[in-house]
């Protein structure tokens, strides 16, 4: 009795193993190509708008996971075993990441880019989102008097009360404090940074919240604890329609800072990877996206696809008018682990 | 020195270890704990190790990561404001769990169940929403400030009690009461409550009844849960990221900030190196000083 059953269980173990293996080789048939990005309802949008879509087209399954990092590209890299096929990053980690050789070459044959910016392509990556680093306040709480125009405004503290916020980080709150003392957007970069410092130890003491995450900001000008502070342009896009608040974006020395796509250096399906990053390019879809989530495009065509309306919301059309600063990735990505060290010697001093 | 045959004919160096001695090594006991030691050793120690040794190895042996951070100011004043919060978050934890702890043992089982629940509940609750749930309390037009000033009217002006250290320590306190609740109710409920009856009966008031009495006996429960919610307490950075203002700055949101932000994983090592000889030394002086104050080395 006991024989039998082994047996029969040795048999059933056997029979689970080739129908796997079987099961393992339909799955190979499929040509498939993992998207690694931010999560959340940015990512909703892009399984929409570009992942069904190419899915549709091309045959090709789309993986999508969420939580991108480049501590985690990185680690993919040097352990050989690479999950990713196409990346989400933030603009700076391209420099950064080429100086680990984390990147593979773009495929320019197969992702069409012309109407690309220059400034937005390089070998190791190509800019697809972009976002606005800009003032946001609460007009009903700053009335007409104290709305700020510019970052000079939200230094006057004086001449313009109420309580700031601002985010307790020295990525692009040094660009402000610079612009709040008469650098002009386009001689930004490189960055004076004592000189910004010395900007900022005039407001230190009296910015009211110093925030650490960016969905605290919303909620914070929603409620009225503070009048004014940085944020993304997403974020208030976001607030404004959910909950119908005052709270209104300053694209004036904005910052632009642009989400790119890179293949991760050994990625296992590198060819569908260019594939993707061809189709998420394209103007169409890139407009869609604006118009659904107000995330500005890359290329050129999409903006000329959106009404005045539209445009009005993006990045991308208010640096084209020259209101805003484009975020220098290369100087960030060489000068950001010392920026930190500073800030942090800054803040605690 | 005198050698003593044991009962199974086994050799002990002196008759006070025979009994040691007398019982023979049971193989079957050790089984118990390799199945918990082969896990930790490939899921934690193994990583810790590999993890810890790039603080010293960046191409080569090196000490660099090490001197920078004793050399920079800020990170010492960092290191110390660490300190400062989990020693402070303690202590208030400890003062404010030990009561109810007390409480515990003197009421029925129902109101001892309900309790339980109550102090069970926001523990398994995420500590993000948790942050952010302080935050709308706290804040300057927050539910404790407007019932301070509007409906009981004892301020004029609202009291910033977020985005410092006084919110730092409320969140923190928080989050460990629920922990040095249970540590302490289950060591306390097993102290024979008829010793109290005896030292009543001898004469001593009750303060002093639980003075002589009790608080030794409940001691290992306050060494215990100090020691876990100090633990804790240094690993923090949600809570003094979302809580505190510029100065509440802490090693681990140092640490954070290295592994996610700059991906500078020696340094990154090297701050958590640091962080955890700070826990092993302060779990050390914490024993040494407990070991004379009682007498007894405990650990």
């Amino acid at each position: 009795m006991t024989t039998m059953s082994k047996r029969s269980l040795g048999g059933l173990l056997a029979a689970t193993m080739c129908a796997s293996l079987l099961g393992g080789s339909v799955a190979f048939a499929q040509e498939t190509v993992v998207f690694a990005g931010w999560g959340g309802s940015i990512q909703a949008s892009q399984r929409k708008i570009y992942f069904d879509a190419f899915e549709k087209e091309t045959g090709i399954k789309v993986i999508d996971v969420p939580d991108v990092s480049l501590a985690k590209i990185k680690a993919m890299v040097e352990s050989g075993d690479v999950q990713w096929d196409v990346t989400q990053a933030l603009g700076m980690w391209i420099p950064l990441g080429a100086a680990d050789n984390l990147w593979e070459k773009l495929d320019y044959s197969v992702i069409k880019a012309d109407h690309v910016p220059q400034e937005f392509r390089s070998d190791n990556g190509i800019g697809n989102s972009a976002y606005g680093q800009v003032l946001a306040y609460n007009s009903e709480a700053t009335g007409e008097e104290s709305a700020p125009t510019n970052w000079a405004d939200f230094w006057n503290i004086e001449g313009k009360p109420g309580p700031r916020g601002l985010q307790d980080a020295p990525r692009y709150t040094l660009e402000f404090a610079l612009m709040a003392d008469g650098v002009a957007p386009k001689d930004l970069y490189p960055l004076d940074v004592e000189r910004a410092l010395a900007s900022l130890d005039k407001i230190r003491d009296k910015v009211f919240v110093w925030w650490k995450q960016f969905p605290q900001v919303p909620i914070l000008l929603a409620s009225g604890e503070i009048d004014m502070s940085n944020t993304s342009h997403t974020r208030i896009r976001d607030i404004v329609a959910g909950e119908k608040v005052p709270l209104e974006v300053v694209w004036n020395q904005g910052l632009i800072t642009v989400d790119w796509l890179g293949v991760p250096r050994g990625a296992k399906n590198s060819a569908n990877a260019m594939k993707l990053i061809d189709f998420m390019t394209r103007a169409d879809l890139q407009a869609t996206l604006a118009r659904e989530t107000g995330i500005g495009p890359t290329n050129g065509e999409a903006i000329t696809m959106l009404t005045p309306e539209e445009r009005e919301g993006l990045p991308s059309y208010h640096y084209q008018q020259g209101e805003m600063a484009l975020f220098s990735n290369d100087w960030w990505a060489e000068n950001n682990d010392k920026m930190i060290e500073q800030w942090d010697a800054w803040k605690l001093k | 020195m005198s050698y003593v045959a044991a009962d199974n004919g086994a050799i002990a160096p002196t008759p006070l270890e025979l009994g040691r001695a007398r019982r023979p090594f049971r193989f079957s006991a050790i089984w118990l704990v390799i199945p918990g030691v082969a896990f930790l050793t490939v899921a934690f120690v193994l990583p810790l190790v590999a993890l810890l040794s790039q603080s010293v190895y960046d191409d080569g042996f090196t000490l660099e990561h090490f001197e920078r951070i004793l050399t920079t100011q800020s990170y010492l004043t960092v290191i110390w404001t660490s300190l400062k919060i989990a020693v402070a978050s303690t202590a208030i934890t400890i003062v404010l769990a030990y009561p109810i702890s007390c409480y515990l043992m003197r009421v029925g089982p129902t109101t001892r169940s309900l309790m339980m629940a109550l102090i069970i509940i926001p523990f398994w609750t995420n500590i993000l929403v948790r942050c952010y749930a302080w935050i709308v309390i706290l804040q300057k037009r927050g539910l404790a400030n407007r019932f301070l000033t509007d409906q009981i009217g004892v301020i004029d002006q609202p009291i910033n009690m977020v985005y410092n250290l006084p919110g730092v320590l409320i969140g923190m306190t928080h989050y460990l009461l629920p922990p040095a609740i249970l540590i302490l109710y289950s060591i306390n409920h097993n102290i024979d409550m008829r010793l109290i009856g005896a030292a009543r009966s001898l004469g001593a008031n009750p303060p002093r009844a639980f003075r002589h009495v009790f608080l030794p006996l409940s001691m290992p429960g306050v060494r215990a849960a100090t020691l876990l919610v100090m633990i804790l307490s240094l690993g923090f950075f949600v809570t003094p990221a979302l809580l505190g203002g510029l100065s509440e700055n802490t090693l681990a949101m140092l640490i954070n900030v290295q592994f996610s932000e700059t991906v500078n994983w020696n340094f990154g090592a090297a701050l958590a190196t640091i962080l955890l000889l700070m826990t092993l030394i302060g779990i050390g002086v914490y024993y040494q000083a407990l070991s004379k104050t009682t007498g007894v080395r405990q650990l």
